[in-house]
């Protein structure tokens, strides 16, 4: 659920309003603080001077007319305020009746001084501590006075009650609001959420909805918006090869399971005809060569089948070797040499240029070679074999080529799909399934390189290899793909 | 009973023809589609054993052109494509049996067997004219609850006459259903035969049932007319 999109974006957003309106809500707790306490601090300020007014000097004496009538607050039973008045060498020259023995704290401040404190009868209160010249007593003598002018200090001291209370009334306030506005933005975000990923969800959806039985489904690319535009894009476009892979595997599956039917199909009725009655050695001799023919047809062509199986996934790795194509040719030829003296069939050699390019040896050598067999395979006995090489700026061309072609012009493509079989003849040497142009296509493709033939060219049957030059070996071979 | 098997794969071919000629059957052979139409075209044939995937002319389009033509031969398809919608296809198009490769051999036979059956509408595998019992499934004669021990050929003969009991089949009809193209038609073999197993089934007492009908050939069949 933690990992869930939709929770996740909720999650943080919460949080991310959270702090912004909490820390909102303290700036305006603070501003509201400061300009309160401002305006007490002046009006403490104004009692404080009202009371300094009553301090007067007579001679080297400081005392303060304290009239409890006209200052009744400081003097009240209940809720009373405090005054205290110092001399500057530490004296105390009144305190306020509410006072009565105990102290005001007496610090000797340069300048206006506010405090909060506890006041003595455990109130919280506030208290301005100032130090001023004492008035003298009699105004006119002033300057002329004889004796320097002393210094008072002088703490006023009153509740904050309801200062504290409008503020804490304030504090609750701004918690009810924050709190609340935090508890309707979360709403409202988790609706706004649920509305935003509903496309990812109905992506989802489609996706889980995806059938391997049924690949032909695709996700509707019109109505997602513009972000997911690209997964779905790729998701069809996965689903599309995905479903054409599927779809040759299952025809491959099917043809391999038919071109391994029909030998199978042989071995079983040759043994069982040959076991339904008792026969000569030489009946049972025959039979046991047939068998062992089929066998043979059927271990090449697996042998085939894996071959092309681990070209197409990629499992082979690519060398990459000097190839000088005339003497190489030579050497892919010599394993056919002898078949083709058994069917008499004359061969068309012509001189070679000294082409010498890089290419993975092996692979060439089972590409070119299969084109051989074949030309062996099915050239007409007393028939004729060509095979040239030349060189063009950009490519080598390679081709080979046998007369008797039984192919019909327009069957080339089908040549190169697995298992087509064009040629009557193919059940005569009982090697050829109709693998090995397939085969030859996807090696060559390993190797940059492509295959062409040209099915009936006047009785000829041309196989054409095109290969990139790379004489300096620059150019990386392409992985199976 | 004469068979035609169109094969592309050789040896399966010829195992098939060989099993099918030790079985007592005439067998032409064909490696594609357009030998093995050319041989069906011929009506000769008892059934056609019929490959699909051929070279040159696919096995369902020779059963089409055979239909097309109006040809009533039996047509057993043997393929190795076994689904469902393959069967269905060959079947509708025709096909009057259809087995899939690999198979065993003595059901080949024996659905061969059942298409001759069904081409002379007989049902029972065990043909009786008079008191001689004609077994197919096993290939054993008895006459009169007496077994009667027949060489290949003359069963063969046997029993293309008990299909064809109480019809006059001339010796063309045997020779093209019974006997392979090894030997000409001009030849007395079709008579030596009948010689051969009048000798064997006619030696005791009961009544004749081969009779010879001249210029148009044999009857089996039970007879009180004399001849």
């Amino acid at each position: 659920m933690t990992r869930s999109l939709q929770w996740r974006l909720l999650l943080h957003t919460s949080v991310a309003t959270t702090a912004v309106l909490a820390m909102m809500g303290f700036a305006v707790y603070f501003c509201v603080q400061r300009s309160l306490y401002a305006e007490f601090d002046k009006a403490l300020l104004v009692r404080a001077r009202a009371l300094a007014a009553n301090i007067e000097q007579s001679g080297q004496h400081v005392n303060m007319d304290f009239d409890s009538e006209q200052m009744a607050e400081f003097a009240a039973r209940k809720r009373p305020d405090y005054f205290q008045v110092w001399l500057d060498d530490g004296s105390i020259v009144s305190r306020s009746p509410s006072l009565g023995n105990r102290d005001l704290p007496h610090i000797d401040p340069r300048q206006p001084t506010f405090v909060s404190l506890i006041l003595p009868d455990r109130r919280n209160g506030r208290a301005l501590t100032i130090t001023l010249a004492a008035r003298p007593e009699n105004e006119d003598e002033g300057p002329k006075s004889p004796f320097a002018t002393r210094l008072v200090t002088l703490a006023i001291a009153t509740e904050t009650t309801s200062l504290d209370e409008t503020l804490q009334n304030l504090r609750w306030l701004l918690a009810g609001v924050c709190g609340s506005a935090i508890l309707l933005t979360g709403a409202v975000l988790m609706a706004v959420v649920r509305h935003a990923v509903m496309p990812v969800q109905r992506v989802a959806a489609d996706i889980e909805a995806l059938k391997e039985t049924d690949l032909s489904v695709r996700l509707a690319a019109g109505v997602v918006p513009p972000e997911l535009a690209p997964v779905v894009e790729k998701l069809n476009g996965l689903l599309a090869r995905l479903e054409s892979a599927f779809t040759r595997e299952k025809s491959f599956t099917a043809d391999v399971a038919h071109e391994l039917r029909t030998p199978l199909a042989g071995l079983q009725t040759t043994l069982e005809v040959c076991r339904s009655r008792p026969r000569e050695p030489a009946a049972y001799i025959a039979a046991i060569d047939r068998c062992r023919a089929m066998i043979d047809r059927m271990q090449a062509m697996i042998e085939s089948l894996l071959l092309l199986a681990r070209t197409e996934s990629g499992q082979l790795p690519v060398e990459n070797q000097p190839v000088e194509i005339g003497p190489f040719l030579v050497e892919c030829w010599s394993p056919f040499q002898g078949r083709a003296q058994a069917r008499r069939v004359q061969i068309d050699w012509p001189a070679v240029p000294s082409i010498i390019t890089r290419s993975d040896r092996e692979r060439l050598r089972l590409a070119i070679g299969n084109i051989f067999d074949n030309a062996v395979s099915y050239v007409d006995d007393g028939g004729a074999i060509r095979v040239g090489a030349s060189q063009t700026s950009t490519a080598i061309i390679i081709e080979i080529a046998n007369t008797g072609s039984r192919v019909e012009a327009g069957d080339e493509a089908h040549l190169f799909e697995r298992f087509w079989r064009g040629d009557p003849s193919r059940t005569d040497t009982g090697l050829h399934c109709g693998l090995g142009l397939s085969l030859c296509q996807r090696l060559l493709r390993l190797l940059n390189g492509t295959i062409s033939v040209e099915a009936n060219a006047g009785g000829w049957f041309i196989a054409r290899i095109v290969m990139p030059i790379d004489p300096a070996g620059t150019a990386a071979p392409r992985t199976a793909g | 009973m004469r068979v035609l098997v169109v094969e592309d794969f050789q040896p399966l071919r010829e195992s098939i023809a060989q099993g099918l000629r030790e079985a007592g059957y005439a067998v032409d052979e064909a490696p594609d589609g357009e030998q093995g139409l050319w041989h069906a075209k011929s009506g000769e044939h008892d059934v056609v054993i019929l490959d699909i995937m051929l070279p040159r002319r696919d096995g369902l389009s020779v059963l089409k052109e055979l239909r097309r033509e109006k040809s009533d031969v039996h047509v057993l398809v043997l393929t190795a494509r076994d689904t469902p919608q393959d069967k269905v296809r060959g079947l509708d198009m025709g096909a009057d049996d259809y087995l899939v490769k690999p198979f065993v051999f003595a059901e080949l036979l024996a659905r061969v067997r059942a298409l001759v059956r069904r081409k002379y509408e007989t049902r029972s595998s065990v043909l009786t004219i008079g008191d001689l019992e004609v077994d197919t499934a096993h290939r054993a004669v008895k006459r009169a609850g007496a077994t009667i021990d027949l060489s290949g050929r003359e069963y063969a003969l046997l029993e293309y006459l008990s299909l064809n009991a109480g019809r006059i089949v001339s010796r063309s009809d045997i020779w093209q259903h019974v006997y392979d193209f090894n030997a000409s038609l001009e030849s007395n073999v079709v008579d030596v035969y009948i010689g051969l197993l009048r000798k064997k089934i006619e030696r005791n007492t009961g009544p004749r049932l081969i009779h010879t009908r001249r210029g148009q050939g044999y009857m089996l069949g039970e007879m009180t007319e004399p001849e």
